[in-house]
């Protein structure tokens, strides 16, 4: 094995022997190992609004069936992002999200006054989810979320009327996780703020 | 309760049922390695902006192709190297790499200033067969059988690249101007 040989064993860790002080060898390895570090350290991140400006070039997906399309104009799709937020038990049970479940949407097409929308709820954790709303008249246990699924969701489906709804989930009967990225929040004069949802 | 992070996998899949937030949340995760890493096969910002979201579209068109269990940021640098490759063929003719960085003083270095500048003409100096494994070795810090995989090329040619690139690099690149 030559000397650059070694060089490079050494910069990969394959080598662990370092050269002997003084030593030319050791001049070049400090001087490759420099220069290599540069290249780590002048990455930059990407500009402000990246994100945001790529979405806005994204072209439309392809034509969907007409099925999918009818299930469409029902389709209420407010992914919640919020499994990006750090940690915490909170803003875990933050992660909120609900929209119409498009299969059962074309099912349902011919019933004008209800609207099927799924909720779901990110809780990995948790024993028992409920909904609790306006449109159960606040009752818990009238309507329990299924899960945990193999990625810690709970879910359920509901035909809500049109109209305005409040809602809140309660987790393991006692915290009570409103829904960060409702459209609107108001206070329930306990504390707590409720999701406000039109359909 | 814990907090849970959705997987790159679970983030195409939602993506592909046609949840838009989702592949939102892939860009965030890995905007700065596709940005960081076009900037280096750019002359300046713009370029490596615009080279980095073209990068997120084409992504976006074929995520059908992507396979689940595959690194998502391994895929997207694969996409990213190969749309490199191919506008620095398309702009081979039109563009001089020496006139455009001649007309490009030190001091006007955008956004790295002078180390920024010798950094960028050392690189442009290394062939993009060799460019390309080196960036990703040391700037993405990957490892030997993530680059042959990236690339489609054996291990052993891999090795060979990252070895040549950085003897031609290192002796190109002069840390004088603050490196």
């Amino acid at each position: 094995m030559d000397a650059m040989d070694r060089i490079h064993r050494l910069i990969d860790g394959m080598e662990k022997e370092p050269p002997a002080e003084g030593t030319l060898e050791e001049a070049e390895l400090v001087r490759y190992e420099k220069a290599l570090k540069s290249l780590s350290t002048a990455r930059m991140a990407a500009p402000e609004g990246f994100a945001r400006e790529v979405m806005k070039r994204l072209p439309p997906r392809k034509k969907r069936s007409i099925s999918g399309r009818l299930a469409a104009l029902l389709t209420v799709n407010r992914l919640i992002p919020a499994y990006s937020l750090a940690g915490g038990a909170a803003v875990a049970a933050a992660l909120i999200f609900f929209l119409v479940w498009p299969r059962q949407a074309a099912l349902r097409i011919a019933d004008a006054n209800t609207v099927p929308v799924r909720f779901e709820v990110l809780a990995p954790g948790a024993g028992k989810v409920d909904l609790v709303g306006s449109f159960n008249d606040w009752k818990v246990g009238t309507a329990k979320l299924k899960g945990p699924d193999r990625l810690g969701y709970w879910t359920l489906t509901l035909d809500l009327p049109r109209g305005r709804h409040e809602y809140i989930f309660l987790v393991d009967g006692e915290k009570w996780v409103s829904d960060p990225f409702a459209a609107a929040l108001k206070p329930d004069g306990f504390g707590r703020q409720n999701a406000l949802m039109d359909l | 309760m814990k907090s849970m992070e959705i997987s790159d996998g679970d983030l195409v899949t939602r993506s592909l049922g046609g949840r838009a937030d989702a592949f939102e949340e892939l860009v965030r995760r890995h905007q700065d390695s596709v940005y960081g890493f076009s900037r280096h096969f750019c002359q300046n910002s713009a370029d490596a902006k615009d080279l980095a979201q073209e990068t997120f579209i084409r992504a976006y068109t074929r995520l059908d192709t992507y396979k689940q269990g595959f690194s998502f940021r391994n895929w997207i640098l694969q996409i990213c190297s190969n749309l490199a490759k191919n506008t620095y063929r398309q702009n081979r003719r039109r563009e001089s790499l020496h006139d455009s960085f001649s007309a490009v003083t030190p001091g006007q270095s955008e956004d790295g200033g002078l180390e920024r500048l010798e950094l960028t003409q050392a690189l442009k100096s290394v062939p993009a067969k060799l460019r390309t494994p080196l960036l990703l070795r040391h700037a993405e810090g990957l490892s030997y059988e993530e680059i042959s995989s990236i690339m489609g090329i054996g291990l052993s040619a891999a090795k060979m690249r990252v070895k040549r690139g950085r003897e031609i690099f290192v002796n190109l690149f002069r840390p004088g101007y603050g490196g």
